[in-house]
């Protein structure tokens, strides 16, 4: 699992930004872009010079999982090395998943369950609807989210901040070897939204990537 | 007096039209309940004086010596001012202001300006009354309005409505023999007070304004009578106006807030009418013993003439083009979070600064079919837009709608570039609402792998025809939509590689409205699937993208 900052990536995509322009106003005078302008399909001679050169390439994009979001640490959450994340997006949503430190992957990634049945109702029944989000729950940073089985041993993982659930992972539940394989996308464990109020709470308790790494020796 | 009606006097019957005007009904509202249809109401319509005496004159010609003829001279005199040959400049009050007509309030005898002259303690005062064909003059050209067609709105006070039902009534009372008045309502059976104040106008008004009418121009002038006078009058209805009476006590209706001229008079002339329409409808249903209850006939003397408020705007014109937006950093429309701009501009004020100022209107707004993220460029044909203004006083001409479009073209800046820029009716914002959801559209994406791309990959993704995603609601927009599971179809994909890369390649591909491709692309931590990196079993990200084409019969 990766995590790499790519804090600079914004940055650095930007310049590349800046020199397409140059490019982009270059072929212009060539009456390239004209050409384009009149011809509605998207075929090889016309699209050739609108797409990046080789050179111009970054060696990969930034990862949707890191420019998009904000990556935040809960350590020890509850018991001693239930370690989980908190991605949060620029519009206020936070992903939570675990951390590759968690206790539930030593030795080795082992998830063989996740079970949502943990509240008066399961959360993967919960059905939020609309703009407004009707019918969602509210939960503490205490709160279970599910519980990820490894064999017969069982972790409680929870919320890490206090917001409204929007959704949880149910693909765990049939594939709960994403969680071995994919914790930080497709191996998440659910989408809540604080208020910011909540948020700026939770944010004190939080740690980052770099006091995790510091913390957990990586 | 018109060779025309000169003819028709003769025929007409003369004992019931000096009653009318004895009773204060003007010329007009006397042709009116005649029902006379062929009369041109914009003519000079003679003054009652005039007119009686040609009655009287016609009678004596044919030998009608009949044994009523001496109640046509009424109260009102006969030929003994026959200087005042048009009906504008009689009965003169104080203020200059005509008698307001029992019936219409004035609205069918105020139509020309006119200049009395009054004797106020031995010295001539000269006294101006505003006619509605100069009241509308001025409002046209007040704003600069430039226009060769124009459509009249006239909203009448409900109160003239009632006044002609106890007329009717009263002549129905008086003439229980006479064919005209033999329908138990007026309705249908005279000529609408809407229908005499326009045939009054509208040739007029095509002379002064050297414009044609035409109900559906986009000019349109409103003229917004009203008689508070007689607002208390109404209240006889009670229940049968309903919510209407209880808004009037409350006041007019709020504006709100201002936005502009046209939404102001079309509100108000929505209001008049609804409230018109209540009074009809009351009306409609209302026996002869409860409205006999309620109102007695003939109606009596106003004291004041209705007032009169003219507007004059122009309905939305719509610009429509296609645009194109080569920058990675300049938005659809203007982004403002906490006032701060987003990105460097906006398609919309790139295209608004050059298009909307010509037009001199109120205010512009932008629609587009669809929307781009800011750092999507829009190339290929271009994305259907247009710019739909409020209250142009200008209509510029198919030659400087194209000097407008080079003019966009030409900015130094050049991130947008706009095609097939020209006026279009509002049918063309319906295509471009339905097609938003219908139509498909075309992208470029640069899209990574975490594995070299291979000729199998590429064999593999275009093998795909119709290929059915389960997109959740992305995660970048969750916070404000609906969280939902949407299926949508990729129609085709065809990929093209990138000389000198192992890891990168283009994919075009083609999908149904509503298809968020970055996400098809990352697969948004697996909530759309199935996506690239799902397919080609590897990590995939996309670097950047472009939408190709936005099919849509848009021209
Ligand atoms: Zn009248």
């Amino acid at each position: 699992m990766e995590f790499e900052s790519w804090e600079g990536a914004a940055e650095s995509s930007y310049k590349r930004e800046e020199t397409r322009r140059d490019f982009q106003s270059q072929r212009e005078e060539e009456g390239v872009l004209q050409q384009n302008v009149d011809d509605t399909s998207c075929s090889s001679s016309t699209t050739e010079s609108l797409f990046p050169y080789a050179e111009e390439l970054p060696p990969r994009p930034p990862r949707a999982n890191s420019c998009n979001y904000t990556h935040w640490v809960a350590l020890d959450v509850g018991k001693d090395f239930h370690d989980q994340y908190v991605f949060r997006h620029a519009n206020g949503l936070c992903v939570i998943g675990l951390l590759p430190t968690h206790v539930a992957f030593k030795p080795t990634p082992a998830v063989t369950a996740v079970d949502f049945n943990v509240g008066k109702q399961s959360r993967a029944d919960l059905k939020v609807s609309g703009k407004r989000k009707k019918n969602a729950i509210t939960l503490e940073p205490n709160s279970v989210l599910c519980k990820v089985m490894v064999g017969e041993s069982f972790y409680l993982i929870r919320c890490c901040v206090r917001g409204v659930l929007l959704e949880v992972n149910e693909r765990l539940i049939k594939a709960p070897g994403l969680l071995n394989t994919q914790a930080d996308t497709e191996g998440h464990i659910a989408i809540m939204m604080p208020r910011p109020e909540d948020w700026a709470k939770a944010s004190k308790v939080l740690l980052t990537l770099e006091q995790y790494r510091e913390r957990r020796g990586l | 007096m018109e060779d025309s009606l000169l003819k028709l006097l003769p025929s007409l019957p003369s004992a019931i039209i000096s009653d009318l005007l004895s009773l204060g009904v003007c010329v007009r509202c006397v042709f009116r309940f005649l029902n006379m249809r062929s009369v041109d109401f914009a003519a000079a319509i003679p003054s009652c004086y005039l007119l009686i005496s040609h009655l009287q004159a016609s009678m004596l010609d044919s030998g009608a010596q009949m044994n009523g003829s001496a109640e046509i001279v009424p109260k009102v005199g006969t030929d003994s001012e026959p200087q005042c040959a048009v009906e504008n400049s009689a009965h003169t009050i104080d203020g200059g202001i005509v008698e307001p007509c029992i019936v219409c309030l004035g609205i069918l005898q105020i139509l020309d300006d006119n200049m009395h002259k009054e004797s106020v303690s031995g010295t001539e005062l000269q006294r101006y009354c505003y006619g509605a064909k100069q009241k509308i003059v001025e409002a046209a050209h007040k704003e600069g309005h430039e226009f060769d067609s124009f459509c009249l709105e006239v909203s009448l006070p409900a109160i003239c409505v009632v006044r002609e039902r106890a007329l009717w009534y009263y002549l129905k009372q008086k003439y229980p023999e006479e064919a005209l008045f033999s329908h138990n309502h007026e309705t249908d059976h005279i000529v609408t007070l809407k229908e005499a104040v326009k045939w009054s106008l509208i040739a007029p008004l095509e002379l002064l304004l050297g414009a044609k009418f035409d109900s559906n121009s986009l000019f349109r002038i409103a003229l917004l009578y009203k008689h508070p006078e007689s607002l208390a009058e109404l209240d006889f209805l009670g229940g049968h106006v309903g919510g209407d009476a209880k808004r009037r006590r409350h006041g007019s209706v709020d504006s709100g807030p201002p936005a502009g001229l046209a939404a102001v008079a079309a509100a108000r002339t929505a209001e008049a009418g609804e409230s018109l329409t209540s009074v009809m409808r009351a009306l409609a249903t209302m026996s002869y013993d409860s409205f006999s209850r309620t109102f007695t006939w003939p109606p009596s003397k106003p004291i004041t003439p209705c007032e009169l408020a003219t507007m004059c705007w122009r309905m939305p014109v719509f610009v429509g083009g296609r645009y194109l937006k080569y920058s990675r950093n300049i938005s659809q429309s203007r982004w403002m979070i906490d006032d701060e701009r987003m990105g460097e501009g906006s398609v919309q004020e790139v295209i608004g600064d050059v298009v909307f100022p010509p037009y001199k209107g109120d205010s512009y707004k932008f629609h587009a079919a669809g929307r781009e993220d800011i750092d999507v460029r829009m190339l290929g044909p271009g994305r259907p837009f247009i710019v739909e203004i409020s209250n142009a006083r200008v209509i510029p001409s198919s030659a400087e709608i194209r000097k407008l479009e080079r003019d966009i073209n030409s900015l130094k800046e050049g991130w947008v570039k706009v095609r097939e820029l020209r006026q279009v009716g509002i049918d063309a914002c319906a295509i471009m609402r339905e097609g938003e959801s219908e139509k498909q559209k075309e992208y470029a994406a640069v899209v990574w792998l975490s594995r070299p791309v291979t000729e199998a990959d590429f064999e593999c993704l275009s093998s795909f025809k119709e290929l059915e995603l389960q997109q959740k609601t992305p995660v970048r927009v969750l916070h404000r939509r609906s969280p939902l599971t949407r299926p949508r179809t990729i129609h085709w994909m065809r990929c093209k590689e990138i000389k000198g890369t192992q890891n990168y390649f283009v994919l075009f591909l083609c999908t149904q409205a509503g298809t968020y491709i970055k996400e098809f692309v990352h697969g948004d931590l697996g909530r759309t699937f199935p996506n690239v990196g799902s397919i080609l079993g590897c990590e995939a990200d996309i670097l950047q993208l472009d939408v190709m084409d936005v099919k849509m019969d848009f021209h």
